[in-house]
């Protein structure tokens, strides 16, 4: 073969690696219904995120986009709206996550999770944020 | 001739390197020394602007003789010489003789401001003895151990700190209100203060002390003396019975859960001294020396991984059963 057709061929071989590992990397099956960007959620993530910060939420678990929520004893928030369980026990909803957020001792007496004093409205508002963010 | 240009680029930089600190500047103002808010740290920002004026002046001045120097059109000796000591002679003499007495000048206001703040016009009627610790503050009043990290002052009345350390040195800094003064392990010093405006100042520690010496904050609380009075007489008191059974139940996991060998809430069996007094921890606005609001997520997160907040600080993890967690919550947030 002559040298030019070598190096193209060399070149595609490489790109069409990089291309089947870069998909296999990043391509999720499909996410649980109602979940991701194409989810109705209501309430306002820009307030949720304020309230993330000030009701103390970094203090145990890692959330995206809040300065400083980078606790470790809770699991990590980000990509929380692509996984199928909320606390183990929920399926993951806008409505359960908030109702998870307002009432962890409610929905499962004795969690490490307080009761943090958010109301019904201001849970909606940080479920919106977390359903924001990137699902993973 | 080649180190014309590379000085005046170094001249140039430097000027330029004032942009860096303007840059950075986000318009947030919190414990800024040159928004005084006391007769103490007034004279001093108003020394600080006196100070930097001078240097400014002194800097162009000495800049432009530079560039001067560097770019003037000379006539260059090609035989050897230097330029006659007739010439030379009065800028070295004049530059000595002004940079000796604005050094002087400067020396001078330096000891007249600090002997004008050694002391208050009058004699303060509150005294609070301060102790570094690694990596807060503990304080107290009349010998006894009244909290740590939040001071409450009265408004418009000098307010006396005796400053001690038992461990290395730290400084205790409230940019609004005064100057640093150290806290030396084995040499106690004072500093006065004075809060002008009610308001709630921050504090920090100005010397290194170690790996949290960053996060070793603290609040100074200016208020109207009757609601002084009022925060003093209830800090000085112990604890009262907790209220419900979650807070009872609290309690029993603060004693059983090891929290009673560091910390001390008086009225209980609680008498560990190597954490900060929690008494009348639910009448404070932050947590781990002013690092964090005190609301019940940010205190579950510090009991249970102050290691994740401060790593390195003295309080180790507290894997509690959710149940004693939400308990010990439940008795915390009772301690006003």
């Amino acid at each position: 073969m002559p040298r030019g057709m070598l190096i193209v061929a060399g070149l595609a071989i490489v790109t069409f690696v990089v291309v089947v590992f870069v998909s296999l990397a990043t391509v999720r099956g499909p996410r649980p219904e109602g979940t991701g960007a194409d989810a109705e959620v209501p309430g306002d993530p820009d307030r949720g995120a304020g309230l993330v910060a000030s009701y103390g939420c970094g203090s145990c678990h890692d959330v995206p986009g809040v300065r400083g929520a980078d606790g470790r004893v809770g699991p990590p928030l980000g990509g929380i709206s692509g996984r199928h369980y909320i606390a183990g026990n929920l399926p993951t909803t806008p409505s359960n996550l908030a109702r998870w957020i307002a009432d962890p001792q409610g929905v499962e007496p004795g969690t490490a999770m307080p009761d943090l004093g958010l109301s019904a409205s201001e849970a909606e508002d940080v479920a919106a944020y977390l359903y924001s963010l990137e699902p993973r | 001739m080649r180190r014309r240009p590379t000085a005046a680029l170094v001249l140039a930089l430097a000027g330029a390197s004032y942009a860096v600190p303007a840059a950075s500047f986000d318009g947030r103002r919190v414990a800024d020394a040159l928004a005084p808010q006391g007769p103490v740290a007034a004279r001093i920002a108003e020394t600080w602007w006196l100070l930097f004026w001078a240097a400014s002046i002194v800097f162009v001045v000495v800049g432009a003789l530079f560039l001067v120097a560097l770019f003037r059109r000379g006539r260059a000796a090609t035989d050897g010489t230097r330029p006659s000591d007739a010439r030379t002679h009065p800028y070295l003499i004049g530059g000595t003789v002004l940079t000796a007495l604005v050094l002087t000048g400067t020396a001078i206001l330096t000891f007249t401001v600090m002997r004008d703040l050694d002391a208050p016009a009058a004699p303060p009627r509150h005294t609070f003895e301060i102790v570094g610790k690694r990596w807060w503050w503990e304080i107290r009043y009349d010998g006894e151990t009244i909290g740590a990290n939040e001071i409450h002052v009265p408004v418009g009345e000098p307010v006396e700190f005796r400053l001690a350390s038992d461990n290395v040195i730290h400084s205790f800094w409230v940019p609004e209100l005064g100057g640093k003064r150290d806290l030396v392990p084995g040499h106690p010093l004072s500093l006065w203060l004075q809060a002008d405006e009610a308001g709630v100042y921050r504090g920090v520690c100005a010397e290194f002390c170690g790996l949290q010496h960053a996060k070793m904050g603290f609040l100074v609380i200016a208020e109207p003396p009757d609601r002084f009075d009022a925060w003093l007489e209830r800090v000085r008191a112990q604890a009262e019975e907790p209220d419900g059974g979650a807070a009872h139940g609290g309690r029993e996991v603060f004693m059983n859960a090891g929290c009673a060998g560091c910390h001390t809430v008086r009225g209980t069996e609680a008498r560990g001294r190597t954490g900060p007094d929690l008494t009348h921890l639910a009448g404070r606005r932050t947590l781990a020396a002013a690092q964090l609001p005190n609301t019940r997520g940010h205190l579950a997160g510090w009991i249970v991984d102050p290691q994740g907040i401060k790593p390195g600080n003295q309080m180790p993890p507290q894997d509690l059963a959710g149940e004693d967690l939400q308990a010990l919550l439940a008795y915390l947030t009772g301690l006003e």
